[in-house]
């Protein structure tokens, strides 16, 4: 039909005819902006960035209180104390903790053996939030015990942020549409025998998240209402916030093509009641998941970067 | 006193009728006058109608003192001239047997490829200079020689063999995937071969497509966007034209189907490409989308049927349901229903924006008590009172965030769930209702003018949710019933001035006095897409106050829980058509308080040879009447504009700029400007009768 068109066009004259082709075919590439446009936003996940996989075990409680027991202020031996709390429950940390005066213990491991991905710096707290409560501005009103974690992650590598930023339609942040994490795994265990058995349920205000190293600037990934949906089977994904201070430092980090190491923490609250359920000793975290970007890359090929 | 009224009432009556020589009603012929007559008489007529209010409230009636009128002349015996509502009388016979119309100018290849204005025909009751003993009715044939310099010219053979048509607003409307499309609103129909005094809305302000007034059979080849997802798209159609006495009928019915080409979600891509889409027939309600537009005379004539998938729609004078259209939402198609009557002693309008599956409906009905009295003197007859009905039955009371995440993106808290099939955001659903009373009468009606004054009082009333709602609770809401009511004073004046072209003016002004939890026209153009959010938003946000406007920012919450004094508004709105070769309109709405200050500019070129354009630019819910012109690009804001071409009889080129209020990949409305083309090919077949 455009050819009949055409040839009826030729007919009264060929620039007519030349006219109403580039006229079409102007229009069909305006048409054509949005697909195209839409078409650019690639996702760059598992074959380019390495995949996070770690278990964290809690640190044994005689790492955190020491193993005699000693006062944190004298360091001598409390009197009539245990010398040993691996078998206590958080119960107990508490109450040492509370004659101790202590607001919080503090544990370090530099070295971390991840299975999957850079890790370093493990950094555990141990926050008494019970009465009387010294740690007014950390707890917030909870009561209880909080358990706060972090450790270092290479996010990106120098390879890495340089072939992002080598595909980046544009050279501005707006460019890098998205950077997310796809969840696999996160779940909260206590060994029973070879087995670990889930203890989501002990305690509650969970969150994760990300921060940069120096812990100033961070943005909560996910909390708890979504911990029952992680499985390898239901993998979940969370965005960074695209607004967040943390965020566009990513951003930037990848414009400059540098490394990026990012610190991931979590937070979780154990409750009042539910101290003399909840062992340290066996206990940890199973983390598993896959850093995402999406970025608007109109001039290469997909396959380039997936 | 009462009595006094009435008498005083009719010699403003006899008052009017000195200067309204001509019958006044549909039907019968109206002449040209000079401009300068007119203004004359408009002043006439204005200060008749002041005093005659002030006799209905009580002043000393002027017009008692008033020398009675003239004494009838040839044609006072006569029965009263038709009424302006009355159906037009037979009129003379089809161009079959008359020969071909002379002109006033040579006819050129411009008037011949017009077909649809009105030829001079020799039996065109045109009458060069009217005078009180015209007779008013059409089957007197007046001279032929009505006016000179027709006469003067030899007749002109031009396409003799076509009866002449009468001026036919032919449908517009606009949708990115359907060039062809119907019109909103209709001018009445009226008979062939007399000059009839153009109403209904001149401007098809709210249609989303272009209508070819051929009767055509073909389809539309082109690439269109649902969603995150783009199609090509196929859509076989048929249009039908016809008449059916003296109003017309038309009809359009097609079947779109589209075949995946790519997915934006960077997890699909192009891997599903090919696939058909089968969600647009997966029940048994999408097989309503067949219909195009079934239509059947036009808006404000006595009897007017729609059955339609791209028009807006209002009801009576627009208090509560003001140029509403379904399907502004691009990734849903609606059809919806409408369906007026009036005579002289009441009437009625029905509406449903869905044929199969209502979920805004309204109606409308009112008594002409004064008929019962006079039903030949234009005031009493035009005087009528009504009362109005709307609902929303499935209104979004609080819409739900993308916890699940849906559609796959990592986006949770800070995005509208939607529904993974149809794009649509997921909420809890309420009702809001909308009823109210208005009054209205004719001032001024002859063949020139037609000027209308009413009062209106209406109401909405809904549940509004009182948990905390930073708890987001999703599920059974505790709500409590609110209400709040409006006024409106509004007048309408229609023209129709000149001969050839007639030119046609219709300016409507309203002032509005309302609560603060009242809006004026609460189902609106933007409504289909502000019931969900109503302050519309394309970019993103974060934090807890963004996931809140998310979830709270329904219409329904964002209006009705409005706290404060009471709100002065006004409306004024100008509608300018000339022929079928241009239409221009424009209209603003502003209020003293509340961010809901409303512009619209609308050009039109309804056919001119090969070519068909409209272009609408609606600048929403601005701050202030100064803010009004200032963000063209505003979030809130439209832009449709639509250009279909002929390029040769079988073959359409449409393009189009628009902006697409679906729901894009980041669940946020969309503003960018969408350009689109198509490819239209079709076979005409027939003609209209």
């Amino acid at each position: 039909m455009m050819y009949i068109a055409l040839q009826r066009h030729a007919a009264a004259g060929p620039k007519r005819a030349l006219g109403l082709m580039l006229n079409f075919a102007f229009l069909l590439g305006l048409c054509s902006c949005g697909l195209v446009q839409s078409a650019g936003d690639v996702e760059i996940g598992a074959s380019t960035l390495p995949r996070v996989t770690v278990s964290v075990p809690w640190p044994k409680l005689d790492d955190i209180l020491g193993p005699q027991l000693k006062s944190a202020e004298s360091n001598l031996p409390i009197p009539g104390a245990p010398t040993s709390l691996e078998s206590a429950t958080l119960a107990h940390v508490q109450g040492l903790m509370t004659i101790d005066g202590q607001c919080h213990r503090s544990v370090d491991q530099p070295a971390v053996v991840a299975a999957s991905g850079a890790m370093k710096n493990l950094h555990i707290d141990v926050v008494n939030c019970g009465d009387p409560n010294r740690c007014l501005s950390r707890c917030q009103g909870f009561r209880g015990m909080r358990l706060e974690a972090s450790i270092d992650m290479q996010l990106l590598n120098t390879d890495n942020a340089a072939k992002i930023k080598k595909y980046l339609s544009r050279n501005s942040m707006d460019a890098i549409v998205q950077i997310r994490a796809q969840f696999f795994k996160l779940m909260f265990y206590r060994l029973s025998g070879k087995d670990k058995v889930n203890e989501d349920k002990l305690f509650s205000g969970f969150k994760l998240g990300l921060q940069d190293t120096t812990g100033q600037a961070s943005t909560v990934l996910l909390d708890e209402r979504y911990l029952t949906k992680i499985s390898p089977t239901t993998p979940q994904r969370f965005e960074l916030d695209p607004y967040a201070p943390f965020t566009a430092s990513i951003k930037q980090s990848v414009l400059a093509g540098k490394e990026q190491w990012v610190q991931v923490f979590l937070q979780l609250d154990v409750a009042q009641k539910d101290l003399y359920s909840m062992h340290l000793s066996g206990t940890g975290v199973d983390i598993d998941f896959q850093p995402e970007f999406v970025i608007n890359a109109i001039e290469v090929a997909k396959d380039q970067l997936q | 006193m009462q009595v006094k009224a009435v008498k005083s009432m009719k010699n403003h009556v006899r008052l009017l009728r000195r200067y309204l020589p001509v019958g006044r009603g549909l039907g019968v012929s109206r002449t040209s006058r000079p401009l300068s007559a007119l203004a004359l008489r408009a002043l006439t007529l204005a200060l008749s109608a002041l005093t005659l209010a002030l006799t209905l409230v009580g002043a000393p009636a002027v017009a008692d003192d008033l020398p009675p009128p003239p004494p009838p002349v040839e044609g006072s015996a006569q029965p009263p001239p038709p009424r302006a509502e009355t159906p037009p009388p037979p009129v003379a016979p089809e161009p079959a047997q008359p020969p071909p119309p002379p002109v006033a100018k040579p006819v050129n290849a411009q008037d011949q490829a017009a077909p649809a204005k009105t030829p001079v025909t020799s039996n065109t009751p045109v009458t060069a200079k009217p005078s009180e003993t015209t007779k008013p009715s059409v089957t007197a044939k007046p001279p032929v020689t009505a006016r000179p310099s027709l006469t003067a010219q030899p007749p002109v053979p031009a396409k003799p063999a076509e009866p002449a048509r009468p001026v036919v607003q032919r449908p517009l409307a606009l949708l990115p995937d359907d060039p062809i499309a119907p019109q909103p609103h209709k001018v009445a129909e009226l008979p062939k071969n007399s000059r009839h005094f153009i109403k209904g809305e001149l401007a098809n302000v709210g249609a989303i497509g272009l209508v070819p007034w051929e009767n055509q059979i073909g389809a539309v080849l082109g690439i269109e966007r649902i969603g995150a997802v783009y199609y090509a798209s196929v859509t076989p159609q048929i249009n039908y034209n016809t008449d059916i006495g003296d109003q017309p009928l038309d009809m359009s019915f097609g079947a779109p189907l589209r075949i995946q080409l790519l997915d934006t979600r960077p997890d699909v891509q192009w891997s599903q490409i090919g696939q058909f889409r089968k969600q647009d027939w997966n029940d048994w309600t999408s097989y309503a989308q067949i219909v195009r537009n079934i239509t059947y005379g036009g808006k404000e004539s006595h009897v007017y049927a729609d059955i339609n998938a791209f028009k807006a729609s209002t009801l009576g004078h627009g208090a509560l349901l003001r140029r509403y259209n379904p399907n502004l939402d691009l990734n849903h198609r609606q059809v919806s229903g409408e369906l007026d009557a009036f005579g002289d002693y009441g009437g009625g309008e029905i509406y449903v924006n869905n044929v199969v599956q209502p979920r805004v409906m309204g109606g409308l009905l009112f008594v002409k008590p004064l008929s019962f009295i006079d039903r030949d003197d234009f005031m009493m007859r035009s005087f009528s009172i009504g009362g109005t009905l709307v609902a929303d039955v499935d209104a979004p009371l609080r819409n739900r965030l993308d916890y699940s995440d849906l559609n796959g993106d990592g986006r949770r808290d800070n995005q509208l769930a939607l529904n993974q099939t149809t794009y649509r955001p997921m909420y809890s659903a309420g009702k809001v209702l909308g009823y109210g009373l208005d009054s209205e009468i004719k001032l001024v009606d002859n063949e020139n003018a037609d000027w209308k004054t009413y009062v209106d009082y209406s109401m909405l009333a809904a549940g509004l949710p009182t948990d905390d709602p930073k708890a987001f609770q999703f599920d059974n809401i505790p709500t409590k019933y609110v209400h709040s009511g409006g006024f409106t004073w509004g007048h309408l004046l229609r023209l129709n001035l000149g001969n050839d072209p007639v030119h046609v003016l219709r300016l409507r002004a309203e002032v509005r006095s309302y609560d603060a939890n009242y809006l004026p026209g609460y189902f609106d153009v933007m409504y289909e897409v502000q019931r969900v959010l109503y302050r519309v938003r394309s970019v993103g946000g974060s934090g807890q106050s963004y996931q809140l406007a998310l979830a709270n920012g329904t219409k329904l919450q964002e209006v009705l829980g409005r706290t404060g004094g009471r709100i002065l508004g006004g409306y004024f709105e100008a509608s300018w058509k000339i022929s079928e070769m241009f239409v221009a309109a424009a209209a603003m709405e502003f209020n003293d308080t509340t961010p809901d200050n409303n512009l619209f500019v609308h050009l039109e070129v309804p056919k001119y040879k090969s070519f068909q354009f409209l272009a609408t630019w609606h600048r929403r819910n601005a701050s202030s009447v100064n803010s009004l012109v200032s963000k063209f690009s505003a979030a809130e804001n439209i832009l449709i504009a639509k250009a279909r071409y002929r390029v040769t009889d079988n073959f359409h080129i449409n393009a189009e700029a628009i902006t697409p209020f679906g729901i894009g990949p980041d669940a946020l409305f969309q503003n960018f400007i969408d350009l689109n083309i198509n490819a239209e090919f079709g076979f005409g077949y027939g003609s209209r009768k």
